[in-house]
């Protein structure tokens, strides 16, 4: 919404244009002037402005402006004025975000969030358009965690990949994977159930267990992702001990003009393409969009071969409108995905002697041509959410929340085995989330939320798979309540929260004789955070945060059993010493008469932020300790009518990781800036004294990029080179060969050391080449990933075993966005 | 527009108040239906080797009750041969967890799949008249007297035949091998190829 032009608002310097004033809704109020010097050269337009209190009056210091999509940024003063210089280009979309001073006062606005756009039509020749988005604001009661967001933009440019590995460019975040189609995004050293995903604000309901189930989410209708570094427990519920993922759909800002856009691309690699259409609209009480994405890829290749059965084919759909009243608001969101992701051919070893052969094979056992066809092993997946939410904002600084999610997950994997036809695992998951959240009114200065959620999720398997299913049936119901605050003064912000949660499982089972079994288990669980933000000086910032979260070991983990590849796994509940001392699998154990328990992380977060002169410096470092903390183990040697087979059990023991992220941002020149990043990660077993198993390696990489303006007949052209470095894994466990363990010479037991079957591959180097470009309301991106086509292998990709990485890979994605300007 | 303004408006406070009203009625009650019944057919418990001559059955069998559970796979015989006489080798392939008597007997679906499946085998060198060598899992065209074929006319290996030396052996190797080749079976498919169901290296021994 637009307030009309307040005269007395204006503070006018060097008009060369008619000047806009702004009001950011009902309390802000922005002022400013674009001031052009063409024939100075590029780089020599600014922007000046004056942000002021509307209601009082007073001028706004300390609010951060920033010309998005540079590095130009700069603070206003205490007179509540900036001016950005050396701008590069005459159309520019400011960003105003207001660390400390208007968090509150941005929210309380009645009219939008914080993150509306608003347009301006600029009467100013040079200025095309001028729009003004305040950033989003760090959801409450994770202010003081580092975190990192990615926008659409840079999302975009690359739709055929996952989400795990869209987000793995940054400094501590990976992914761990299963070939090129199931990544888990990896934080710190912690993936799956640790790692909260949330899909538009709503725990993602999916077969979160093992490592080869991705989060069904399609970055095409991603319009924000953010990555939360620390153990955001309180805030969003168990599971986060690592971290969150945050994925939002479109926001549905009003007052947007009409955008209709469609990005498709190509790549060689795999013979993949995209295309992915969208459109959305604004006005002021009413938005929607609505947007789709078909993706689909073939075999991909490594340098020296194909890696028969690694395509994947994608289809999805979104969706969503808003109603916006004077001081209420409704939203309707709706997104559907399908998928049906291969899963590589070579990978299915079911003997200790067919995964030795496969581990000493130079190239994989089966390679067969080219090919879009999806065979066994695949996994077919179905996804649907369905979201309404309502703000009440019933007075000056105080809304209340309501949201309601209901989430459908389907499942089915085959598998290359005598019933192929037969799924061997057929599960439907069931959703429903409830969000009551009340953003309290000013209350001795302190700024909070106060919330209260009801989940539930009911799982079922389907009949007809001819094997037992390893995850029961059960029905969980956790009721929570959690409370955030924050209190700011000069430049310091404390943050602190608490969260009381209560969970009951309701589990009914089949044991290998098709007896069935019957469990019911319940958790009571408080956690709590506390957080400190200061602004050290207009250049620095340091952010710390200890905060706590907590997770039931995940169903797979109590209850599985039986052979994945060539190993026999027993879940926590399966497996039992009897008074010889001898392993027994003969019933399953009720959670109670157990000593399973709850695993609980802490972690410890500190972020330091300083720009000195065109760098900036970011580094992070970590502490986590988990306690019970859930994973396999070796147990012994099992003989069976494959021959003898490795098994492992889940055990509990509380590790401990410690680690840091370093980037160094720099403008070399005026279009030449870069970005070097370090992660480094070290993680041990306190218990046993012993490594983890698959944790991240150190990486590092750096990224320069070019930027040109007003080239030729483009508006902008990016050209940027991102070398990186992965080092060889060696923190390891050690190594023994399926063949000696089949032959008994080590003898394995449940105290044997830890151990993998192959070494951990050794250290990479990669480089990446891209270049965008813009033109009318044309993008084209060209990107180039792994250049020089070398044979490597991911320690975290659990196909390592088998087969290299892909090799070289053009991508080509065009953009079409047509914005129609003549808006209402 | 105005129209649209308040059939939105409408709208919306109707869906909402569905959601509400839904929420209301959650948590009837924590019974959890068990997951149906699953006939294991994968599973292979008992595997019996018949050798045959005229009316008399030599029998070796190898038996593993919980399957992937930790008690071990046990040969409870030897195959224990006479000299100088020739053998029909038949299977008996069992699941005994399963219930329904279709699902017990392994060998008639192995049979029904037999363009995936084929039986390899190791011996003690030349310690058969026939087939000579050592079988054909080292090198999969030594030679062996299949007396089976599917559909592509390959070997299957559910029925052979053996002919012993008048020299016996002590305490040799009769090994059988089972192998699922989905798609892998070929005419140069060799006991590396696919997947083992079972792997049983008995002793041997012809006197």
């Amino acid at each position: 919404m637009i307030k009309g032009l307040s005269s007395e608002f204006l503070k006018v310097k060097n008009v060369s244009g008619i000047l806009q004033s702004v009001a950011l809704g009902g309390m802000l109020c922005i002022c400013f002037n674009n001031n052009t010097c063409a024939q100075r050269g590029e780089c020599a337009y600014s922007a000046s402005g004056k942000i002021v209190d509307l209601e009082s009056k007073e001028p706004i210091p300390f609010v951060t402006v920033q010309a998005r999509g540079t590095h130009k940024v700069t603070l206003t003063d205490e007179r509540g004025e900036f001016v950005l210089k050396n701008l590069c280009d005459s159309l520019n979309t400011l960003v105003f975000s207001c660390i400390g001073y208007c968090d509150t006062i941005c929210e309380s606005d009645h009219h939008h969030d914080a993150s509306t756009h608003i347009y301006l039509t600029q009467k100013v020749t040079q200025l095309d358009r001028v729009t003004i988005k305040a950033e989003t604001n760090k959801e409450r009661g994770t202010k003081s965690i580092s975190q990192i967001s990615l926008q659409e933009n840079e999302i975009k440019r690359d739709l055929t990949q996952t989400l795990a590995s869209a987000i793995s460019d940054q400094q501590g975040v990976t992914f761990t994977s299963i070939g090129t189609n199931i990544q888990l995004p990896v934080i710190h050293g912690l993936y799956g159930n640790r790692i909260l995903v949330l899909n538009n604000g709503f725990k993602h309901g999916f077969q979160n267990w093992g490592t080869d189930h991705a989060p069904e989410i399609d970055i095409a209708s991603a319009d924000k992702i953010t990555i939360i570094k620390g153990a955001a427990g309180v805030r969003y519920g168990p599971e986060a001990l690592g971290g969150a993922i945050s994925v939002e759909n479109n926001p549905l800002n009003l007052n947007n003009p009409f955008t209709a856009s469609v990005t498709a691309g190509y790549q060689t690699n795999g013979r993949g393409y995209f295309v992915n259409p969208q459109v959305s609209q604004g006005t002021e009480h009413f938005s929607y969009y609505l947007g789709g994405n078909y993706t689909r890829i073939g075999d991909r290749h490594a340098p020296d071969y194909s890696l028969t059965n690694s395509g994947k084919k994608e289809m999805s759909f979104n969706g969503g409108i808003r109603y916006h009243l004077k001081s209420f608001d409704f939203k309707i969101q709706y997104s559907y995905l399908d998928q049906n992701l291969a899963q590589l051919r070579t990978s299915i070893a079911e003997s200790a002697r067919t995964f030795n052969r496969a581990l000493e094979s130079e190239k994989p056992i089966f390679i067969r041509p080219f090919s879009y066809d999806i065979n066994e092993p695949n996994q077919l997946a179905a996804h649907h959410l369905g979201k309404v939410e309502a703000n009440w904002w019933y007075s000056e600084d105080a809304k209340i929340t309501f949201r309601y999610g209901r989430q459908f997950n389907q499942r089915q994997e085959f598998d290359v085995r005598r019933n192929v036809e037969l799924p061997i695992i057929d599960l439907d998951l069931e959703t429903e989330d409830y969000q009551l959240e009340w953003k309290h009114p000013d209350w001795f200065s302190l700024d909070g939320l106060i919330g209260f959620q009801y989940f539930t999720q009911l799982n079922d398997n389907n009949p007809g798979t001819q094997v037992t299913p390893f995850v029961p049936n059960y029905k969980t119901s956790r009721y929570s309540g959690f409370v955030v605050e924050s209190k700011t003064w000069n430049r310091n912000t404390m943050e602190f929260g608490a969260r009381f949660d209560y969970e009951r499982n309701t589990v009914a089972g089949r044991q290998q004789n098709q007896d069935v079994f019957r469990d019911q288990f319940t958790f009571t669980n408080v956690t709590a955070s506390l957080g400190y933000v200061r602004q050290v000086s207009d250049n620095s910032t340091f952010r710390t945060n200890l905060g706590s979260a907590w997770r039931t070991p995940n169903m797979a983990e109590l209850y599985s059993f039986g052979q994945h590849g060539f190993k026999v796994t027993y879940g926590l509940l399966r497996y039992r010493f009897n008074e010889e001392g001898r392993v027994r699998t003969d019933r399953v154990l009720k959670l109670d008469d157990s000593s399973v328990e709850l695993e609980r992380g802490f972690k410890w977060i500190n972020e330091y932020r300083r720009k000195i002169q065109d760098n900036v410096h970011t580094a992070t470092f970590y502490i986590n300790y988990i306690e019970n903390f859930v994973y396999e183990a070796p147990l012994g040697v099992f003989g069976t009518f494959r021959g003898p087979m490795p098994a492992f059990v889940y055990r509990q023991d509380d590790a401990l990781f410690v680690g840091f992220d370093y980037s160094w941002e720099r403008d070399w020149t005026r279009t030449l800036s870069g970005i070097f990043g370090i992660s480094y990660l070290w993680s041990q077993n306190v218990e046993k004294n012993e490594t983890l198993i698959n944790q991240p390696p150190v990486s590092t990489s750096y990224k320069l990029t070019w930027t040109k303006r007003d080239f030729w007949i483009l508006h902008e052209s990016n050209l940027s080179i991102r070398p990186s470095y992965t080092f060889k894994q060696w923190q390891a466990p050690r190594t023994v060969s399926p063949t000696v363990l089949a032959s008994g010479t080590e003898e394995i037991t449940a105290n044997s050391e830890i151990f993998d079957f192959a070494d951990a591959p050794e250290g990479y180097f990669l480089l990446e080449l891209s270049w965008n470009c813009q033109w009318n309301g044309f993008s084209l991106n060209i990107a180039v990933n792994n250049v020089f086509d070398i044979g490597y292998r991911d320690y975290l990709n659990e196909m390592r075993y088998f087969a290299d990485e892909p090799g070289r890979n053009f991508l080509f994605t065009l953009n079409y966005t047509f914005t129609d300007k003549e808006r209402k | 527009m105005k129209t649209m303004r308040k059939f939105f408006h409408y709208a919306f406070i109707a869906i909402l108040s569905t959601a509400l009203l839904t929420s209301c009625d959650d948590d009837d009650d924590d019974d959890v239906m068990p997951p149906a019944e699953e006939e294991e057919t994968e599973t292979i418990t008992d595997v019996t080797l018949l050798f045959i001559n005229g009316n008399d059955t030599i029998r070796a069998s190898a038996k593993d009750n919980d399957d992937l559970g930790p008690d071990p796979l046990i040969l409870l015989d030897s195959v224990r041969l006479a000299v100088n006489t020739t053998y029909d080798l038949r299977f008996i392939i069992e699941n005994g967890i399963a219930d329904d008597p279709d699902e017990i007997d392994i060998a008639a679906e192995i049979a029904e799949e037999d363009d995936e499946h084929q039986i390899f085998f190791e011996f003690t060198d030349n310690a058969f008249a026939s087939p000579t060598g050592n079988g054909n899992i080292d090198q999969f065209d030594d030679p062996l007297n299949y007396q089976d074929e599917d559909e592509n006319m390959r070997p299957v290996g559910l029925e052979t035949q053996w002919e012993t030396p008048l020299t016996g052996t002590t305490n040799g190797l009769f090994r059988v091998l089972l192998k699922h080749q989905p798609n892998l079976k070929a005419d140069d498919s060799t006991a590396q190829d696919g997947e083992d169901d079972f792997d049983l290296p008995f002793v041997l021994i012809i006197e």
